[in-house]
């Protein structure tokens, strides 16, 4: 039973790899060994910038013999950005699977089937903390010695620490179902206890060098308070120096709180995944509705796709919160960089004008970069699932449908694009037309990544998944449209400050505008063109 | 109303529609009986347009869904055997926005949503999201949204899943109003029983090919419809 359950929560997770999800075929041997390369080319670059942030941390902790307290700081970084990967996922893995029912009305017992969805909750939280746990164990290669039973200690740490991981995603994702089964408006406690998380995740983020810094200056003085004050992280760290003991107590601790951990959900596991709303029945009252237009019905359909899931807006809106948060944090940056870099500007490149230039595309570039993160569009089409019969048997013509979807992401991202302009413009004390310059460009990107998420996933679709989460998180196209979205604007924001050096912001900024404007435009008679075609091939 | 000529759809090597012509006029009733997987899901889903066909041809009311797939979208309405609805939108947003798109005016849609589901007995339900629907209610839903914009064509796979008794028999009862009202209406069903009292008009499919088609009493004759049905697919 096990088996057969393990392997379809396994099939269920890598099924992209060998099933077109469009077609439900299975994929040619090609096929399967390209999807594998692309997943390991992205998830190499990914640990390659870890390597690179933290590496300097292991060139001057190891040497010193303080590779115990690296390896405490790089295991933290691990369980910290493998419980931000895991976390959202797992509410959502664990309890609202579309199989629930199904599982439960066989001879299951309820914790076989969560332990089963715990092993996929496992794997990809050991997705997640292998981007940072690789390159750190690779970084004490690279400046260290180790005994084999240091590297031995070391491989066994990678599967603990990712039972730790998977521990407090399942803690997290199991005290969020507690709430959402007790409470009305679910959704927003989802929304809030995420945000409040990706405002940790981002202060650290955005912190990450003066922290490295200020340990890489500190070592001393942090590994003697950690030993005094700490002294289980000291004994942690030593198991990963080849230490026998520390590293039985290590796995016990770890094994003693997944084991709590697990018998707290399967207690409680049948009662939060059966729970129905208890919320009182809403009377309908005749009233005559407003006649809507074609476009705004579809809109208006989106938007409601959009705001009744919290994985759809958390994971590809979240830009639309960021967007106004950096205009409003400009107002308390903004003096400090104009006072640390209009000097060391002018006196670099001969000209006051040159900071302003400099500053005005830093903001275009930011702003462009943190649209490029909302992809609304990129799961639309999958999104649909069962219920693609409804748009497809109506009189929508495509063009109706598709531009339903594009719009959905103009109205998300624009105004929060048009609020970070403006904030910034005024705090960075730029020229009052770069706030027009700024949100155009910002808003053509935003339509160009639209128009791109909403291409690739009409040409790989999905509609047979179980769990909202596989599209809106683990599909191809998101995935694409997302690096793709941050790689384009981060290879035109380089050209934009190489420009702001050597021409003007305003070249920079008429170009970039061009550009996604020409793109923009391409894409969207290409989808206009071709929608009827696109979305009958569905 | 609706006229099929022709009509082949294969799937790899499958034929699952083999040269399938069928005619239905207005004010009949037209059940299309056939065991699992004999073609009529497919052919259902040819004519509304959501299944491109190899060859052959499909008109609805003189318009070809080949050539003016949204002029013929329409004129009918659809009813999927499991009709899986937008389950974040309340009863009555959905059966708004299907009245968007068909572009009915509020008072028309007002009094059609007041009409059919104090019928269905629906009414008090429709302030709920579709989530909280049972089968049957979201049956009754999809009803409700396919008669909103009066269509001329009605097609329906397996309407009468999940209904209760009472739900079953008033959709007979308008389903008889509306073809007598000079609509017309093809039906999928695995009820012989219901066929035969419903029906003006029988096909039966078998293997992707029609095997008989007639009126009701041409086809079964003497026998009952079930006999003739048994008779035929052995």
């Amino acid at each position: 039973m096990y088996k057969a359950l393990f392997k379809k929560q396994f099939l269920q997770l890598f099924s992209s790899l060998f099933v077109d999800r469009k077609t439900g075929k299975i994929r040619s041997s090609k096929g399967t060994v390209g999807f594998i390369i692309l997943y390991v080319v992205l998830f190499a670059v990914l640990g390659f910038s870890f390597y690179m942030t933290t590496s300097g941390l292991a060139a001057v902790m190891i040497p010193m013999g303080l590779t115990w307290l690296y390896f405490v700081l790089m295991s933290g970084l691990t369980v910290f950005l493998g419980v931000f990967g895991g976390v959202f996922n797992t509410y959502a893995s664990l309890y609202l699977a579309k199989d629930n029912d199904l599982l439960l009305s066989m001879p299951i017992p309820p914790s076989a089937i969560l332990i089963s969805r715990m092993v996929g909750v496992y794997a990809i939280s050991m997705m997640y903390s292998s981007i940072v746990y690789i390159p750190a164990v690779v970084a004490i290669f690279v400046y260290g010695h180790l005994s084999p039973l240091a590297v031995l200690n070391l491989v066994l740490l990678w599967f603990l620490l990712g039972f730790l991981v998977h521990t407090l995603v399942c803690l997290f994702g199991w005290l969020v179902a507690l709430v959402s089964s007790k409470l009305k408006n679910n959704k927003i406690i989802t929304v809030v206890f995420s945000l409040i998380l990706f405002g940790v995740y981002y202060y650290f983020c955005m912190n990450s060098y003066e922290f490295i810094d200020m340990i890489a200056m500190n070592s001393q003085s942090i590994a003697d308070g950690m030993k005094a004050k700490a002294y289980p992280l000291y004994l942690f760290g030593r198991a990963a120096e080849g230490e026998p003991l520390p590293m039985l107590l290590t796995a016990a601790v770890i094994l003693l709180l997944f084991a709590v951990v697990c018998f707290a959900l399967s207690k409680t596991f049948i009662g939060i995944a059966t729970v129905t709303s208890s919320s009182k029945k809403k009377v309908y009252r005749e009233k005559t509705a407003k006649q809507k237009s074609l476009t705004v019905a579809m809109l208006a359909k989106e938007w409601g796709r959009f705001s009744s899931s919290a994985t759809y807006m958390l994971n590809c809106g979240f830009g639309a919160v960021m967007l106004p948060l950096l205009g409003v944090a400009s107002f308390f940056f903004a003096p400090h960089f104009r006072e640390e870099l209009v000097g060391p500007i002018t006196e670099a490149l001969g000209s006051p004008a040159a900071a302003v230039n400099l500053f005005s595309v830093g903001a275009g570039v930011a702003v462009m970069l943190i649209a490029a993160t909302i992809d609304v569009t990129a799961p639309s089409v999958s999104l649909e699932g069962k219920s693609l019969w409804i748009p497809r048997s109506l009189p929508i013509p495509a063009a109706d449908i598709l531009r339903g979807k594009l719009l959905l992401q103009l109205v998300i991202s624009v105004p929060a694009i048009l609020i970070a302009s403006l904030c910034m413009t005024i705090s960075f004390g730029l020229p009052f037309y770069d706030f027009f310059l700024i949100l155009l460009l910002g808003s053509l990107a935003s339509a160009v990544l639209a128009e791109i998420g909403l291409l690739i996933n009409l040409k790989h679709p999905d509609f047979n998944w179980v769990n909202e989460v596989y599209p809106i998180k683990q599909s191809m196209s998101v995935g694409i449209s997302l690096l793709g979205g941050i790689l384009l604007s981060s290879v035109v924001g380089g050209l934009g400050i190489v420009c702001a050096i050597f021409l003007s912001d305003l070249v920079f900024f008429l170009v970039g505008i061009a550009l996604f404007a020409l793109l923009s435009f391409l894409l969207y008679r290409y989808l206009m063109q071709n929608g009827e075609r696109l979305v009958s091939d569905l | 109303m609706l006229v099929i000529e022709h009509l082949t759809k294969t799937f790899g090597e499958k034929k699952a529609v083999d040269d399938l012509t069928l005619r239905i006029a207005p004010g009949e009733i037209c059940g299309f009986i056939g065991h699992n997987g004999a073609g009529k899901t497919t052919t259902l889903k040819s004519v509304v347009g959501i299944q491109k066909f190899d060859a052959g041809e499909i008109r609805v009311d003189g318009k070809s869904v080949r050539e003016d797939p949204l002029g013929v979208k329409a004129e009918i309405a659809y009813i999927p055997d499991n009709p899986d609805l937008y389950d974040f939108m309340t009863g009555i947003g959905y059966l708004n926005f299907v009245a968007d798109i068909f572009g009915i005016a509020p008072e028309v849609r007002s009094e059609r949503i007041k009409k059919y589901a104090d019928a269905f007995e629906l009414t008090s339900d429709l302030a709920q999201p579709i989530s909280t629907y049972s089968h049957g209610m979201k049956q009754k839903l999809a009803v409700i949204s396919a008669l909103i914009h009066a269509p001329k064509l009605l097609l329906m796979d397996e309407p009468f899943v999940g209904l209760d008794p009472k739900a079953s028999h008033l959709l007979k009862q308008m389903m008889r109003e509306f073809c007598d009202a000079g609509g017309a209406i093809f039906f999928s069903t695995h009820v012989l029983e219901v066929a035969e009292k419903l029906c003006d008009k029988v096909a039966i499919i078998k293997g992707g090919k029609l095997i008989r088609s007639g009126t009701m009493e041409e086809v079964r004759g003497d026998s009952s419809l079930e006999s003739v049905f048994l008779e035929l697919e052995e």
